[in-house]
């Protein structure tokens, strides 16, 4: 994300134009816009020309007033609803209007106030470290999962299945079986071909149970001299073979916090996130009081001041309810004024959507105290 | 030339009183490398199920690689890669009788990524052979946290299966010590009992696979010093028979697909165990999930053509008026007037086994049931039903050992909301048994079994 021009004032309200980069300065800007925000931006718009039902499409500037944001990850679209505050010669004031968020294109965001959280996450995807993005192929016999993982986002590309006859007796050399997963292999191969830009990402990572794993690469690399594909050739010392326990999503988090795979990527945040997960699930199976979810569990150890962690989720901060999501603010500042760290799990990986099947807040606590 | 239904299960039930041998499935677990195909193929080999001609091959095969002592465990291990490397990664399927059993072997992986597979071929079981290594310390190895042998014991019980017989093997190797028996013996009962194996329904029998001693004839002198007890296979020969649900609507749960290749056995075939109900030829059956419906051409047991098959019996049913497409692993071939259920979330009661880390709301994992294995969660925790203390209703998190009330729901692969919900076929468990034990995992590790009481949707 490239910041183009700030302006605050005295009162914490202001703007900032900012020009989106990649899909995941999307997720950032669905993170920092809310309800009753207004935006500014091009966009195209249908409009009548003349007396006839002739329509004419036009692209314009306009600024609204957010009633509505939407967001797919998996097709990189992000679309913002709300009501025209500056009229034109097509569009009145208060017409509603739909716009979809273009990468590339400058986007102003207007904010009543602007908080440390929100400041916070335009600092963040502005700096300049370049961004650590790894392909991902997690697979077993049969299925394979490809996707993208940055630094705030797990994506789901491309779901590949392919039914492998199970061995029989009476055939010699796996017949059946090994045919189709050689067709397998070279599905996932061609997929991998077509979707990951190999110059640009930071690494590939195969992880599956199994030798699966190890023997995809072996197809990979015999397809790539078979067809003298340079890029693939050069980017060899890229991809990292794994293993995991499964085939199915799940098994990109534990590959993720294994050493081997952490150093080839930049940021560690994953890697903090996924050490605290593990020892707030640790401490919850001891069940030595330590550990603790749901809101007001966790509202009453903050006031006490016993935390050392506190986890949320991104989700807690894009409540419409602007009383909410200070409360979550406060709460942060509360910790971090109490010497404990608050973190913040994104939604869009693993271990957020696990967050946030537990309520999305949780608390790990310097000594055992009894919430219930 | 079809029978009805009624008449067809009167004949089966008066076939099985008359019945001289009685059909029951074999599965064979234990720790990665403790001999389990080893084991299996010198039993084929002995009871003339594997022909010289296949065994001297293997044997010629395996030792031009190297891997001569692999030359038994061949006879099961067909894929390239088993064979590359020297371990089992699939179920094989065999057969093979005693004087009044006629037994369906499953030989399972016992590495520890393999388990799926393992899982697949035990909930077809009846019965449980587990193997392990009495060589000084592959049995500790085996059998301590981190071996498959207790996973392996688990897995089993919680599939349904309620007798074991724990094979002893490469005696040899510690020159047929009786203290090195009995100290397995010791350290294991205990374990096997609280997994919930009764005491009299778990035998122990020492054998020498590569040598092939103990399994079919007993005749090594230093065993016979100390050891007058049964032979592997005459233990097999007097295994209980369980009574089959054939009363029941038919459940099929496909553990293959393939393509037949024979002259009587061409198309789409698939393989599988009955867990409920019979088929005949000619029946038009349906497949779930799907709206595909296909006609059962011939059905084939232990590789001979029968005119129909009955709850229990491992059968390859080939198909015909379908695409193979519409055909998958974990799919339910059932009746057309009585479909098995679908599911997205459901209600089970499960069994927390002994884990490092608990079970949380929301926690990822696998779900498997027969040989379907899907992503899910822990979408609701109900209740935990303690050791004799009452019913806590809406438990923080589940501890080892408990037992639980919880909701399951599948988890979607992809974010995008508009994505079909993913469904599986299940029944609960007080309508059909067999197709309502489910089995939990988390990365690698079994955290919980457990039967379906109720389907929500």
């Amino acid at each position: 994300m490239k910041l183009v021009k700030q302006s605050f004032e005295k009162d914490s309200s202001g703007f900032i134009t900012i020009v989106p980069q990649d899909k995941e300065d999307l997720w950032q800007i669905y993170n920092l816009i809310q309800k009753n925000d207004e935006v500014k931006l091009s966009t195209h718009r249908n409009v009548k020309k003349g007396s006839g039902n002739k329509v004419e499409r036009k692209v314009m500037t306009l600024r609204l007033l957010v009633e509505d944001i939407e967001y797919t990850p998996s097709d990189e679209v992000m679309r913002i609803r709300g009501k025209s505050m500056e009229p034109n010669e097509y569009v009145p004031l208060l017409s509603y209007h739909t716009a979809e968020v273009q990468l590339n294109k400058s986007f102003t965001l207007y904010k009543p106030e602007w908080d440390e959280i929100s400041y916070g996450i335009v600092v963040k995807s502005c700096s300049i470290d370049e961004k650590a993005e790894v392909g991902a192929v997690v697979l077993e016999e049969g299925v394979a999962h490809l996707c993208l993982v940055a630094d705030n986002m797990t994506v789901l590309r491309n779901k590949i299945e392919k039914l492998i006859p199970r061995k029989r007796r009476g055939e010699d050399g796996g017949g059946n079986h090994d045919k189709a997963l050689d067709k397998f292999f070279d599905m996932v191969v061609k997929t991998i071909l077509r979707n990951f830009d190999l110059d640009r990402l930071k690494a590939v990572i195969f992880a599956s149970p199994g030798f699966t794993a190890q023997l995809l690469f072996d197809k990979l690399m015999a397809t790539a001299v078979r067809e003298e594909n340079k890029t693939v050739i050069q980017n060899k010392s890229k991809f990292i073979i794994a293993h995991s326990l499964t085939g199915y999503l799940q098994g990109l988090e534990e590959v993720l916090r294994d050493g081997k795979v952490q150093s080839k990527l930049l940021d560690t945040k994953f890697a903090r996130e996924a050490m605290v997960f593990e020892e707030f699930q640790r401490v919850l199976n001891e069940d030595d009081g330590r550990a603790w979810y749901g809101p007001e569990e966790c509202a009453k150890a903050v006031e006490m001041g016993a935390v050392r962690y506190l986890l949320l989720t991104d989700t807690l901060f894009r409540s419409d309810d602007i009383n909410t999501r200070k409360h979550y603010i406060k709460m942060s500042e509360d910790v971090r004024a109490t010497g404990g760290e608050p973190l913040i799990f994104s939604s869009l990986h693993e271990l957020g959507k696990q967050l946030d099947m537990l309520t999305g807040e949780a608390v790990l606590l310097n000594y055992p105290v009894d919430l219930e | 030339m079809s029978m009805k239904q009624a008449e067809l299960i009167e004949k089966i039930k008066q076939e099985e009183q008359n019945q001289a041998k009685k059909s029951v499935s074999l599965v064979v677990v234990g720790h990665v490398d403790a001999g389990k195909s080893t084991l299996m193929g010198r039993i084929l080999y002995e009871l003339g199920e594997l022909s010289e001609k296949e065994k001297t091959a293997n044997e010629r095969g395996s030792q031009k690689v190297g891997k001569s002592s692999f030359a038994l465990a061949w006879g099961l291990d067909a894929l390239g890669d088993e064979r590359d490397r020297g371990v089992t990664i699939d179920i094989a399927t065999s057969h093979f009788d005693t004087a009044n059993r006629a037994f369906t072997l499953l030989d399972a992986p016992g590495h520890q990524d393999f388990i799926p597979n393992m899982i697949s071929g035990a909930s077809q079981a009846d019965l449980a052979l587990l193997v392990v290594d009495a060589s000084p310390g592959e049995f500790e190895a085996g059998f301590d946290r981190g071996g498959q042998t207790r996973e392996h014991a688990l897995l089993v019980r919680a599939l349904g299966v309620r007798e074991l017989i724990v094979g002893v093997n490469k005696m040899d190797v510690v020159e047929w010590s009786q203290d090195r028996f009995e100290d397995i013996q010791d350290s294991m009962r205990p374990f096997l009992q609280a997994a919930g194996f009764a005491q009299e329904k778990t035998m122990f029998v020492p054998v020498a696979a590569m040598a092939g001693v103990n399994l079919v004839h007993g005749d090594e002198p230093k065993l016979k010093s100390w050891y007058n007890g049964p032979t592997l296979v005459d233990i097999l020969d007097k295994v209980e028979v369980p009574r089959r649900p054939i009363d029941t609507p038919l459940r099929y749960p496909i553990s293959n697909v393939f393509k037949g290749q024979s002259a009587v056995s061409s198309g789409v075939g698939v393989s599988g165990r009955l867990c409920s109900g019979v088929v005949q030829v000619g029946e038009r059956l349906r497949i779930v999930p799907g709206d595909e419906t296909a006609v059962v051409r011939t059905i084939e047991r232990d590789e001979e053509t029968v005119p129909y098959a009955s709850a229990g019996q491992n059968v390859n049913l080939y198909l015909a008026g379908i695409d193979p497409i519409h055909l998958n692993i974990g799919s339910v071939l059932c009746p057309l007037s009585d479909l098995v259920p679908l599911a997205t979330k459901f209600t089970a009661q499960i069994l927390v086994f002994d884990i490092a880390f608990p079970l949380i709301a929301g926690v990822p994992l696998e779900l498997f049931h027969h040989s379907n294995n899907v992503p899910a969660t822990l979408s609701k925790l109900i209740s935990v039903i303690g050791k004799g203390t009452a019913a806590k209703q809406n438990p923080r998190v589940l501890q080892k050992g408990v037992q639980a009330e919880v909701e399951i729901t599948l988890r979607a692969p992809t974010q995008s909301s508009n994505a079909r919900a993913p469904v599986i076929p299940l029944e609960p468990a007080h309508i059909n048994k067999e197709m309502g034990r489910i089995l939990l995992r988390r990365g690698g590790e079994t955290v919980a079994a457990g039967v379906v009481i109720a389907i929500d949707g």
